[in-house]
């Protein structure tokens, strides 16, 4: 029998409620928001999730929330009987996360879990804006006029479409940088889809949104050293599970795609 | 050294400005509030081509409000501002008076429209309806992909391995089917590898699935199917996949399979051929998957006679059915799905097998008790023939939204002969068992959905079945039986979902069984059996699962001993209670726990009230009075870590007790060995086995140790002595390594020793060693070639002078030309020419000793292609 150790890590994040030594920036705590997107965000790397959004923005900062419609899958091993058996784990959980982006100090705080621990960090990056290529295709969504822009965000390549009419630097996740609101977006493998759902003007009296990184500090590390933490845990995972099995089952990695809306070199 | 540097700046910074103002317009400007002339930070401005109508650059003003932007060369545009809260500002450009630099500040009106919500519906290429998922294969499709895996492939969380095994998430799918129809059920793979992609028009993962429609909302199912539907114009045509293996050291080998389907929108058929005689077994996988069926709890798949000779090819314990099974088999399958109406179909399924075997055996039998002490010698060469011929038809409709029905046929033929050569003792003996089993089988299910949370369901089972026994020694005819079985169960069920959290379930039911025995004599026994079940599913929280069940039974039955001669009734009333609990103490500790008492008949063989020959030199008697046999099972499991974590235990202890049970009496001769049933009270077994799995890193290994004891008390009557407790107990350890490396070689290997106990007042107790292990190799090269050596070895040692030995070592060379098209392969078994296999047990009154024939030495070149 041969086996094929196939791993997928889901997007997996799960929020902090105890404190871990470090510093995390407190200033995003406002509530100077102007315009709140709700989104329909999909992930399709193994099995179909779907995630609420929201889009929070301000002159030169955005807040973006998002959460698990449904409820959380255990880590899990499953084996067929097949002559290539294949197993599988996957970390997900339905609490709310938070990406706040800050155009003036052009950086992004990202609240992630430790690779193999119950501790969590914020990973402290860049905001690179992204290059965009604008192909001058045009569609109508909901009355809207939309412009298809097209461009290559943390390995993957995305294709949007924005409605230039309403103002925004920032769109869902880290796609930042059209002239316009991102009203759809996917990558082309159609693994992450992100779709508009309603748009609004906030008014001052709104309340602030609840950002969960707001309530505690995490040890800050940057996203080199958050990739680095990760692959080595995944390579360890990895070791363990193709050494367990019994004798009758061939174990070959075959290939070992870590699947999440960012993919970096591994 | 600073002062070159600084040269080398200043040349540089004046390549780029000679550039910048040789090449580039530079459009440059501020972006203002106009009513108060405050700079306004973010405001997005673009650069809009009049000619080509499409954004050519674009930039956000600062914290200054201004900005800048840089164009290869200048072309009619227009300049766009906009920013949240301002009137947009449009102007066009259409020429350039300064030829490099324009600058253009710009002040925004405060607007006064807001943006109150506006929903909005974008058509997607992913339908989520429910459970169900639709991809549309013209979005996800390439369009080059020729077979269903490949198309596969490309829908996200799909994920497609070589054999075909398809998994969407972490779960594989239950079955694959085309427009709603279900040709292969769990033998997919082949449609998934074979089946050509462009006929697809959308792929539907159906999560949550059950096999039943009218149950969806009802009974909690985490299973997922997908389904396949076609485009209108598909057209059937013919394909399949071939393997061809060939060898011919020390005679011709062959292993050959042929597999052919056609598919359209209203039929399906798919063929099966195959010819091997390297051991495979596969007939038996294909027969165990189409005569199963889907339906695990129906009690009608355990309704069968039980024969008091067994013709079939002996078994073998502890080694691979494949080394021992000197087989010629032929294998043919059809299968077929035909659409009547749109609501209605009719699906066949049959297969027709002819299989010659040869086994190979070598017993000895050592008995020591106080008045008797003997050793037996016997040879076996076994000729067996088998043919059997299974053929089902079964109608499935679902006539309105909330009903759905089947109804099938089941009809199989066997034909069994083997032929034993004994030798005895160095007496040569011949025993021929002949058989012929004809087997019918009709069900019926109904299934009614009487709200969303509430379905009803009735079933009905029939089978009966007739098989005539011939049995001889050395010509002479010991026995001649006609066996023959009736049974037909009713049920009726109510299944409820009461909440998220509680799920109930009542079963109503009744069966009746009729079964016989002509031979000398008749014996005819009739049990009926009326239950009520009620199951009470309770999950009150996340982590703790809850399951409560209770049987009442009313059970009768009569026998007839010579036809005619009634010897009266008897019913009993029996309650079967049972108890399961499944608890996430933490996420590290896990528990489950289960209690369940349940009740039997004894079988027609156990009853059979004289002595019946089952071998040259057995026979057996059944008992005397009726009762039940009655067992109560405790169940214990402990979990730490999961399969993530460094470290992982599982511990499983069970224990059950026999508070009534048939065990024997035996009478021993040398030559021949006499068996009664009676009944005894108290047996008991009980087990506890640990594994530990430990991930050494520094050898990138991991260590698994297992530790198991098992003890069993028997109680049973050897040569008129009173009933003696027999104990056994086993302990065994094991440990294995098995490397993880990174690289292109890997080894596992591991050893296994184990110490059996068996003390009785009969005879002295003693205890038997066995050591055993095995070393695996496996290297890969490139991406096309890779090789495994597998060497496996077992010593034995129960006393001076008994120590026997064994090893084999087996090697595979495959070198894949065409990952989906073509593969070679080189297959090499019992490369050593290991000739036997032995085995030791310590038995209640003495040793047994068996050693079995293992296929020779050969070699297989294989093609494995794709058509």
């Amino acid at each position: 029998m041969t086996l094929n150790i196939f791993y997928n890590l889901l997007y997996h994040q799960v929020y902090l409620y105890f404190l871990l030594g470090g510093l995390v920036p407190q200033a995003h705590q406002s509530n100077d928001y102007q315009l709140q997107v709700k989104y329909e965000m999909q992930l399709n790397f193994d099995g179909h999730k779907t995630f609420h959004a929201d889009l929070y923005q301000g002159p030169d900062h955005a807040l973006f929330l998002y959460q698990l419609d449904q409820g959380a899958v255990e880590p899990q091993l499953v084996a067929n009987d097949s002559i290539e058996a294949s197993f599988h784990f996957e970390l997900i959980d339905n609490k709310q996360y938070s990406i706040f982006s800050d155009r003036r100090e052009r950086r992004i705080l990202h609240l992630e879990q430790i690779p193999g621990s119950d501790q969590f960090c914020v990973v402290d990056e860049p905001l690179k804006t992204v290059e965009w290529h604008f192909s001058g295709n045009v569609k109508d969504i909901q009355g809207f006029q939309c412009l298809e822009a097209k461009g290559q965000f943390a390995g993957r390549n995305y294709t949007v479409w924005f409605a230039e009419n309403i103002p925004s630097f920032f769109g869902p996740w880290k796609l930042h940088g059209l002239p316009g609101l991102i009203l759809e977006a996917f990558d082309e493998s159609g693994e992450v889809l992100f779709h508009a759902v309603s748009v609004k003007n906030r008014r001052k009296e709104d309340a602030a949104p609840f950002d969960p990184m707001s309530e505690g500090s995490y040890e800050l590390i940057n996203r080199t050293e958050y990739t680095k933490r990760f692959n080595e845990y995944i390579e360890k995972i990895q070791k363990r599970l193709m050494t367990k099995f019994d004798r009758g089952y061939q174990v070959k990695v075959t290939s070992l795609p870590i699947k999440s809306i960012e993919i970096y070199d591994q | 050294m600073t002062s070159k540097l600084i040269i080398l700046k200043l040349i540089l910074c004046a390549c780029a400005t000679i550039q910048a103002f040789g090449q580039e317009m530079l459009i440059h400007g501020q972006v203002s509030e106009k009513a108060t002339g405050a700079p306004i930070i973010g405001a997005s401005v673009i650069i809009w081509s009049i000619q080509h109508q499409r954004i050519l650059a674009v930039d956000f003003s600062d914290e200054f409000g201004n900005y800048q932007i840089a164009l290869a060369k200048f072309t009619p545009f227009e300049l766009r501002v906009n920013a949240m809260g301002y009137e947009k500002y449009v102007v066009a450009m259409t020429d350039n008076p300064d030829g490099k630099q324009l600058q253009r500040d710009v002040l925004l009106n405060n607007s006064v429209l807001r943006l109150e919500e506006v929903h909005i519906h974008i058509p997607k290429p992913i339908l989520v309806q429910g459970d169900t998922l639709s991809f549309s294969v013209s979005h996800f499709g390439r369009g080059n992909e020729k077979y269903v895996n490949e198309l596969l492939k490309n829908i996200p969380g799909v994920q497609v391995y070589d054999d075909g095994t398809i998994k969407y998430g972490n779960k594989e799918i239950e079955k694959l089917m085309i427009d709603g129809t279900d040709l292969f059920e769990k033998g997919y793979q082949i449609l998934s590898l074979n089946m050509p992609a462009y006929p697809i028009e959308t792929v539907q993962v159906l999560n949550n699935f059950t096999d039943n429609k009218v149950l969806r909302g009802v009974v909690e199912s985490d299973k997922v199917a997908m389904n396949l539907t076609l485009k209108a114009d598909y057209r059937s045509i013919w394909f399949g996949n071939a393997h061809l293996g060939y060898g011919y050291q020390p005679k011709y080998w062959f292993d050959m399979r042929i597999d052919l389907m056609n598919f359209d929108k209203k039929n399906q058929h798919f063929l099966i051929n195959q010819y091997n005689n390297v051991g495979n077994r596969s007939f038996d996988q294909l027969a165990f998957y189409l005569k199963s069926g889907n339906d695990e709890e129906n009690q009608a798949n355990n309704a069968e006679i039980h024969s008091f000779i067994h013709s079939e090819i002996k078994k073998t314990e502890g080694i691979p059915t494949a080394r021992t099974n000197h087989n010629n088999e032929i294998l043919s399958s059809y299968n077929s799905v035909f659409s009547i109406r749109d609501h209605w179909k009719l699906k066949i399924n049959s297969y027709l097998n002819n299989d010659r075997q040869q086994f190979f055996q070598n017993s000895t039998e050592s008995i020591s008790l106080p008045d008797l002490n003997y050793h037996n010698l016997e040879q076996l060469h076994q000729f067996y023939h088998r043919s059997e011929q299974f053929i089902r038809m079964e109608a499935l409709g679902d006539p309105t939204e909330h009903t759905s029905i089947n109804s099938g046929l089941d009809l199989s033929w066997e034909g069994k002969n083997s032929a034993n050569r004994y030798t005895f003792n160095a007496i040569p003996l011949k025993e021929n068992i002949k058989e012929k089993d004809f087997r019918i089988r009709h069900h019926t299910n109904y299934a009614h959905r009487l709200s969303p949370t509430i379905a009803a369901l009735l079933g009905m089972d029939l089978f009966w079945e007739n098989r005539p026994q011939y049995f001889q020694v050395n010509d002479s005819l010991m026995e001649n039986f006609a066996y023959s079985l009736l049974f037909l169960n009713t049920e009726a069920r109510l299944l409820q979902r009461k909440s998220h959290e509680q799920q109930t379930e009542m079963t109503l039911g009744h069966s009746l069984k009729i079964d016989g025995l002509k031979a000398v004599q008749s014996f005819g026994n009739t049990n009926s059996r009326s239950y009520f079940q009620y199951k009470h599913h309770w999950k009150p929280n996340e982590n703790l699962n809850i399951s409560l069940w209770s049987k009442i039974l009313l059970n009768g039955h009569s026998k007839d001993v010579v036809i005619n001669r009634k010897e009266g009734s008897q019913y009993d009333f029996i309650i079967e209670p049972g108890l399961k609990l499944n608890w996430d103490w933490s996420k590290k500790h896990q528990f489950n726990a289960s209690y369940s008492f349940s009740t039997s008949q004894p079988e027609l063989r156990d009853r059979i009230p004289w002595y019946i020959r089952t071998g040259y030199r057995s026979a057996h008697k059944g008992i005397e009075n009726y009762d039940y046999l009655k067992t109560s099972s405790w169940v214990l499991g402990h979990q730490y870590g999961d399969w993530m974590s460094g470290i992982t235990i599982y511990t499983l202890a069970y224990f059950m007790w026999h508070h009534k049970h048939i065990s024997t009496s035996t009478t021993i001769h040398p030559s021949f060995l006499q068996t009664e049933n009676i009944w005894v009270q108290s047996p008991y077994q009980y087990s506890i086995q640990s594994t530990m799995d430990y991930f050494i890193d520094c050898l990138s290994s991991n260590l698994k140790i297992a530790l198991i004891m098992h003890s069993s008390k028997l109680k049973n009557r050897v040569l008129g002595f009173d009933l003696t407790d027999q104990l056994f107990k086993t302990y065994k350890i094991s440990t294995a390594l098995r490397s993880g490396f990174k690289g292109n070689i890997n080894f596992h290997a591991g050893i296994n020793a184990s110490s059996l106990l068996n003390s009785s007042s009969l005879k002295a107790s003693g205890t038997d060693h066995t050591i055993d292990g095995f070393t695996d190799l496996y290297l890969r090269i490139g991406e096309k070639v890779e090789l495994n050596v597998l060497y496996e070895w077992c010593f034995l040692n129960q006393g001076p002078g008994t120590a026997t030995g064994f090893h084999a070592l087996d090697s595979k060379l495959k070198f894949s030309v065409n990952q989906k098209r073509l593969q070679f392969e080189l297959v090499g078994e019992n490369l050593l020419d290991t000739k036997f296999y032995t085995t030791r047990s310590r038995v209640e009154y003495g040793y047994s000793s068996i050693s079995y024939g293992l296929l020779p030495r050969h070699i297989l070149f294989k093609i494995l292609c794709r058509f």
